[in-house]
């Protein structure tokens, strides 16, 4: 009676017409998930994961395993004191004005204070710590050295052994702070210690001498002897040498002054500001500040060197005669001036030299310090911002450092054929480089200060001339480094250290020496041009990148376990559940024991015994947790079976097949998604604890690895929150999508919940 | 609805008790609101009882929840409800907003309300035990917390509500598992009396009850109302025949509406409701024998968006366009007596009957001739008991307990018979269907399958093939109890209906299956077949999944043999007429043999030709359908004919004539089964079984003729069964019985 009814058929495939049902079925479940708020926020949120995964490889910038922040971005100079400027004082330490007396690379003079002169001219003394009377921060007013004017910058704090007026203690260094001011005052005072004895009782000044001059003073007046204030080119401490009994050359003080006439060179002694010469420069144009060379020696050898416009002019400098003049190709770019290796200013040698640029060069030359002929030393990429040599004791100096905007390049075989044999790069990041380098020769260590207000140091291996990155002092916060003032000689800790003063009007004393800083916080701008989005843990690992390559293994152990279980629970759980028999129970009976060891010893026990690789841990993961799934699933599966249905399939000749496919899996798929959702979400949480713990391969990037860093040290979640942060809160959210997922496939299978 | 007018009861005369005016209850959901009750306006005096009789849908329970302010939360409430003068308190204070102070506040005052005042059997309660606890001890704790009896005190009283209840004061030391269906609803009557509160809701007291318990749990409450312990009671139920017995007036709802409200008297001889006499009409009564009935066609409307004017104007035969349009008046009939209808004047019994019933009755096509198409030979089925696998394995095999399931089944079904099986639960029908099916295997015994040109397979012999099993199968279905259960929610409709086709395989084509699938779906009354084969039975009403159920029993065209499994006890009242008319058809049409298993002697009556009464397992009583009503022999088939309910006040079911209930199927007594609750019982049946005793193809088990059934003594007869005196409202003899 059946037949040859095709009434309905309409021509149209069921199987197509059943497919397009099953199709609107499937849009009017998803438009119930999304309404479910559950759901929509789950959708959402397992979205954005998925993305983030699929991106994964994309955004994933530095390797997470092999990846190591480079030495620059890890290392920072320790700060040794720290010196709070009050503002009351009139003074400030943003304004490059810090001196300390000492002098790098020589150990004959100690310090016991740093000064500052206001542009009034007081005199302050400060204490930073190098003896109990000294104590860091303390501001002494030394003196009011009542010039007119304004102070010039840089004030010269130099030690003389010579100052032969007031002599007071001889074998002893004493301290002597020169200044000059515009309107042609030069004053020079000595500091002196209330138990006459450096660094002990209180200090004070004295003055020595004072002298006006008729003009205006164009630079800070240059003392021969080797100052120890910074910014200004080293020469030899002639006239401190220790020996200061055998020559007896005066020191000299020369001042470039300005009248209505023209520029004069003038030199004064330092001994009671005594008028020595002058001499008229020729041209119009404004000279550059005098440099010094001269070495220890029964002649005075010595010449004052001074550019004005495209001439040097060197002068003798005791008598002013004009020793030679070199025309250049161009004005010598001021702020490099002449640099002389500290070698030929302490003894003779054959053919000393000093290296100059020209302005907005970027070449660099030197003049021979004899007969001022000049050489092009070495071609630059770009403008010339500093140069510093080694001693050159022996000869020409065994390393010349270049920097032009963006390189430091380490030059060898001058004379021959310049070639750079090594350099250094600076990243954009960090800007380019704005002043004069420094070297120190006891760390061989360059220091270099960047338009990122940033200074960094690199190193110089003497092997192969190459230049590596040792560390870089940036600012935290708002604080950034000012000014650079270089090195000097902590007496307090006895070693060679860096001044620089702060945005927060501060003066920091930095170790050359560098600290691993590691973890880095977040940064965008990390010296090396690197960015760290989540900053890097401890061992310099980028963290995002960390983070970023978690998603597709926490997916793979997810998913890998999750279909483990879901295969075995719901192979058991139909087993036991529907077929019952023997092997139902046997099977149940091991599942309990399973189920009853508790997990996470059994978890350690398997993960030590069958070895920490990915593929055990999820094997591990998939045989500890298909029980608990399994569990309710039976529960699932038994009251299934004697479900009316199922049974009216049975005595409708159903097979076990048929009903295990279309009515028991159908019927269990709402639990298997809920534990499929839920079991995600256990294994990430599973492989994670087994990292946390050591026991799980960690050179899988997940985000439980990535917490395993927490188990050896619980603090790091407060001191450096970036770590912990990102694994910790994608963890959680991971779950919690998934389970909000879950509630929303509730909603959708159990229309139930919908109704109330 | 327009606000019903305070009624005048005679007997009732003073204050009401509660006071319900213009109650509508408002339920949000997701999709929407739906209006549960819609303006219904009640009033209960003082020692007044009320029915209140709806189908499912109706609002019967939020009606009852309401009275008790046990509403969800989701529930928008306007109207009063007063109780005592006072509203109750939570009426004026809805609203999630409320501070929790007021929160406590308002739960205080519901506190010394509830149990105290006013009190409730829930549906199904007697499942609401605690397990854990003793009867008595959940009983105590009502005393502990709304008394400050004492302990002597309180365990006084509870002695005294437990006899009240009709229990034996031992059961206070009893566990829940102890005590059968009955008695835990009478304990849950006894915990709704406990305090002696002023009005008592009972939610379908007997509701999932065999009918013997459900009479005699009836005339206990007739006895708590006579004398007075049962104050104020309203009565909730889809069942007439229970609230016939009961109530003094009755209300009847219908999708959230007040269709008609009167004395007891006034609803069901001299209604002048549609609703109410499509209720009455359809309801299977005894009286009514095989007339045919022809259903309420329809399903009630969705609340979501309720219709315009009369919600029953849809499935009303008397509807006029008016109908759909206004609001039905509220006529007043006579003082008291209220009908929401448009044409109240025009409709009343003796026009309703026209419509609602069909001229011709029912052919009985019983026909003695031919191989049966079953056989069984003292088919017998005991169950196994185990506690645990270990018990399995140690216990002596001897030793083991059984539930004798069913024992020596001799039974033969004709080719287009209609056969049915009625007993109680516990007395082994739903075995009896699962052997026939092979769904289980027979213990001993043999079972015959007449699978065609008088080829018979025994199916019984466990080597059948399963090329013969395969036949068997495809002439063999099932339609079962649970519309709810029985089908996959999975599955669609057409899966559904599809899966006997293609679990047998019986079938390949795509195209072929779906018109299988179709024509099947149309002769259960399921058309346009299109309409309903890509939907869930979610998506589908209680009807409708039945008639799927009949669906997929049909969709293999082979079926010779259908077995019903309580197919209607999960209906409402209209749909079961439908239902019953629909396995009449198929019979005819297809010539389908059908055993109907039903607990339900009504609807046997109503469909079957042959009927064979079980208890504890074995048959008892076997017989052509009228014979067996008419002049039923065994006093198991009287008693039950006897305590069928009738949806007429003037039914009474004090007399049941039966002892308790039925007893266990493993500890079985070792004379007649029947012994422990016979009231004709002599020492003879203690021990020995009782001989079949046969009237032309009617016998019954029992050691005596009709004749020698005498009833030992009074006190025998009344053994658990007190007689009670007669309410005075009901003493009125109506004719037509």
């Amino acid at each position: 009676m059946f037949k040859g009814n095709n009434s309905n058929n309409d021509g149209i495939n069921i199987r197509a017409r059943r497919l397009k049902f099953l199709l609107s079925r499937l849009r009017k479940s998803w438009k119930i998930f999304y309404k479910s708020s559950y759901g929509k926020a789950g959708f959402y949120i397992i979205a954005v994961f998925i993305a983030l995964t699929i991106l994964s490889p994309v955004l994933t910038f530095h390797s997470p395993e092999n990846f190591v922040a480079p030495t620059i971005d890890r290392y920072r100079p320790d700060i040794i004191t720290n010196i709070s400027i009050p503002s009351t004082t009139g003074i400030s330490a943003s304004s490059n004005f810090v001196y300390a007396s000492s002098l790098s690379s020589s150990e004959y003079s100690f310090t016991y204070l740093l000064y500052e002169v206001s542009p009034a001219g007081n005199i302050y003394g400060i204490g930073y710590g190098a003896t109990t009377s000294t104590p860091v921060g303390k501001i002494f007013s030394l003196y009011n050295s009542s010039v007119t004017g304004k102070v010039i910058y840089p004030v010269t704090v130099a030690p003389l052994y010579c100052y032969a007026t007031l002599y007071t203690n001889p074998g002893v260094s004493s301290t002597y702070v020169l200044v000059g001011s515009t309107s042609g005052k030069i004053f020079i005072g000595e500091v002196l210690w209330k138990s006459g004895d450096p660094g002990t009782g209180l200090p004070s000044m004295k003055e020595m001498a004072n002298v006006s001059i008729n003009g205006t003073m164009v630079y800070a007046p240059v003392l021969n002897s080797e100052p120890a204030s910074f910014g200004v080119p080293k020469w030899v401490p002639f006239y401190s040498y220790s020996a200061y009994e055998s020559y007896l050359n005066p020191a000299m003080v020369y001042v470039v002054v300005k009248n209505t006439t023209g520029y004069y060179l003038n030199a004064y002694e330092a001994d009671g500001l005594v008028f020595s010469w002058s001499v008229k420069l020729p041209g119009s144009q404004v000279p550059s500040q005098p440099y010094y060379y001269g070495y220890d020696s029964e002649f005075p050898v010595g010449k004052v060197l001074i550019a004005q416009g495209n001439t040097i002019y060197a002068f003798s400098e005791i008598t002013g005669k004009e020793a030679f003049n070199t025309t250049l190709q161009g004005n010598i770019n001021s702020k490099i001036g002449i640099s002389i290796p500290i070698g030929y200013q302490s003894a003779e040698a054959p053919s000393p030299i000093g290296f100059f640029s020209l302005s907005n060069s970027s070449n660099l030359y030197y003049i021979s310090l004899n007969n001022g002929s000049v050489s092009e030393a070495f071609h630059a990429p770009g403008i010339i911002q500093g140069v510093t040599t080694s001693r050159g004791e022996s000869g020409f100096p065994s390393y010349l450092f270049v920097a032009d905007t963006n390189h430091v390049f380490a030059i060898t075989s001058i004379m021959e054929n310049s070639s750079s044999a090594g350099s250094y790069n600076i990243s954009a990041a960090a800007g380019s480089f704005t002043s004069n380098i420094e070297y120190d020769p006891s760390v061989d260590e360059i220091y270099l200060y960047t338009s990122t207000h940033e200074i960094i140091s690199v190193s110089i291996s003497k092997s192969g001339y190459s230049l590596s990155p040792n560390w870089a002092a940036i600012g935290t916060g708002s604080t950034y480094v000012t000014s650079f003032s270089g090195q000097f000689l902590d007496t307090a800790t006895q070693s060679e250290s860096l001044l620089v003063t702060t945005s927060s009007n501060t003066i920091e004393i930095l170790s050359g020496n560098g600290i691993d800083i590691a973890p880095l916080p977040p940064t965008l701008h990390a010296p090396s041009g690197n960015f760290y989005l989540f900053g890097t843990n401890a061992g310099g690992q980028s963290i995002w990148s960390q983070w970023i390559a978690s998603f597709p293994w926490d997916w793979f152990v997810g998913l890998s376990v999750t279909a483990g279980i879901m295969l075995i629970a719901v192979l058991v759980a139909t087993i036991i559940g529907y077929l019952g028999g023997f092997t139902g129970y046997a099977l149940e009976y091991l599942s309990l024991a399973i189920y009853l060891i508790p997990g996470l010893p059994l978890l350690i026990v398997l993960a030590s015994v069958l070895g920490p690789t990915l593929y055990n841990i999820v094997l591990i993961l998939t045989i500890v947790g298909w029980p608990f799934t399994a569990f309710t699933l039976i529960g699932i599966a038994r009251s299934l079976k004697v479900r009316s249905f199922v049974e009216y399939s049975r005595t409708s000749g159903a097979g076990v097949l048929h009903i295990l496919r279309k009515h028991m899996l159908p019927n269990m798929l709402p639990l298997v998604a809920y534990f499929t959702a839920v079991s995600i979400g256990g294994a990430v949480a599973g492989i994670s604890t087994l990292q946390f713990l050591g026991l799980a391969p960690t050179n899988i990037p997940t985000w439980g690895a990535m917490l395993s860093s927490l188990e050896s040290n619980f603090f790091e979640a407060t001191t450096a929150p970036w770590i912990i942060i990102p694994p910790a809160v994608t963890l959680t959210l991971f779950i919690l999508c998934l389970i909000f997922v879950s509630r929303g496939l509730d909603e959708v299978v159990n229309p139930r919940l919908r109704r109330r | 609805m327009e606000e019903v007018k305070e009624v005048e009861s005679k007997e009732f005369t003073g204050n009401s008790v509660m006071s319900i005016k213009n109650l509508s209850v408002n339920f949000k959901v997701a999709e929407g609101t739906v209006n549960a009750l819609d303006r219904v306006s009640l009033d209960l005096a003082y020692g007044e009882t009320i029915g209140i009789v709806g189908e499912s849908g109706s609002g019967k329970s939020t009606f009852a929840n309401a009275m008790i302010a046990l509403l969800p939360e989701n529930a928008v409430i306007s109207g009063d409800i007063v109780f005592e003068g006072e509203r109750l308190p939570y009426l004026s204070n809805v609203g999630r907003k409320e501070k929790k102070r007021d929160v406590k506040i308002l739960d205080a005052k519901l506190r010394a309300i509830r149990w105290k005042e006013i009190s409730m059997i829930f549906q199904g309660a007697m499942n609401s035990f605690n397990p854990a606890y003793t009867i008595g001890k959940q009983l105590k704790q009502v005393f502990q917390i709304h008394t400050d009896f004492d302990l002597d005190q309180i365990n006084k009283k509870m002695k005294e509500v437990v006899i009240k209840a009709g229990l034996n004061p031992s059961v206070l030391a009893s566990y829940p598992h102890e005590l059968s269906g009955g008695m835990k609803q009478r304990a849950v009557i006894a915990l709704a009396l406990a305090l002696n509160p002023k009005m008592v809701i009972a939610d379908e007291p007997t509701t999932g009850l065999d009918v013997v318990v459900q009479a005699k749990l009836i005339s206990t409450l007739k006895k708590l109302r006579a004398s007075g312990d049962l104050k104020s009671l309203v009565i909730i139920s889809h069942d007439l025949g229970v609230v016939s017995q009961l109530a003094d007036r009755v209300a009847v709802l219908y999708a959230g509406r007040l269709m008609e409200i009167g004395s007891v008297m006034d609803i069901y001889l001299n209604s002048r409701n549609p609703y109410t006499l499509a209720l009455l009409e359809n309801y299977p009564s005894m009286r009514k024998a095989r007339e045919r009935v022809l259903g309420i066609p329809g399903t009630p409307p969705d609340l979501l968006n309720p219709p315009k004017g009369c919600r029953f104007a849809e499935r009303c035969k008397f509807a006029d366009s008016i109908c759909t349009q206004v609001d039905p008046p509220v006529v007043q009939i006579s003082p008291g007596h209220f009908s929401a209808c448009h044409f109240a004047d025009k409709v009343n019994v003796k026009t309703a009957e026209k419509k609602y019933s069909a001229t011709n009755d029912i052919l009985s096509s019983h026909s003695s001739g031919g191989l049966p198409l079953i056989k069984t030979v003292d088919l017998t089925k005991f169950f196994g008991l185990r506690s645990s696998a270990a018990g399995s394995i140690f216990v002596q095999a001897g030793k083991k307990s059984v539930a004798h399931a069913v024992e020596k089944l001799n039974i033969e079904i004709k080719e287009g018979e209609i056969y049915a099986i009625v007993g109680e639960s516990g007395s082994g029908k739903t075995t009896v269907g699962r052997l026939l099916l092979k769904s289980i295997e027979p213990t001993a015994g043999k079972l015959f399958f007449n699978i065609g040109e008088d080829n018979v397979l025994e199916l019984s012999n466990k080597t059948l093939s399963n090329e013969k099993i395969r036949e068997f199968r495809s002439m063999s279905q099932l339609i079962m109890q649970d519309p709810y259960d029985s089908l996959n929610p999975k599955m669609s409709v057409f899966d559904t209906v599809a899966e006997p086709i293609e679990a047998l395989k019986l079938e390949k084509d795509p195209s072929r299956i779906e018109a299988m699938v179709s024509q099947s779906l149309e002769s259960a009354g399921l058309s346009p077949a299109s309409n309903y084969i890509f939907r869930f039975p979610h998506e589908l009403s209680g009807g409708e999944r039945q008639r799927v159920g009949v669906a997929r029993a049909l969709s293999v065209p082979s079926v010779k043999f259908l077995l019903a499994d309580e197919p209607i006890s999960m209906m409402d009242i209209s749909l079961r007429a439908h239902f019953l008319n629909n396995i009449l058809e198929l019979r005819q049409n297809r010539k389908l043999s059908i055993v109907y298993i039903t607990h339900d002697m009504a609807s046997a009556r109503y469909v079957s030709d042959r009927m064979l009464i079980m208890y504890l397992g074995m048959p008892v009583e076997e017989g052509e359908t009228e014979s067996v009503i008419t002049n039923p022999l065994h006093p198991y088939t009287k008693a039950l004919i006897q305590a069928v309910p009738e949806p007429n006040p003037t039914w009474k079911p004090e007399r049941t004539g039966i002892i308790g209930e039925i007893g266990s199927i493993v500890n079985v007594p070792k004379g007649c089964r029947f012994y422990d609750r016979c009231i004709f019982r002599k020492d003879i049946c203690k021990d020995e079984a009782p001989p079949k005793r046969e009237e032309s193809g009617h016998w019954y088990l029992c050691h005596f003729s009709q004749s020698e059934l005498i009833v030992n003594s009074p006190e025998e007869m009344e053994r658990d069964v007190t007689g009670i005196k007669t309410p005075q409202g009901s003493s009125i003899n109506v004719s037509g019985r």
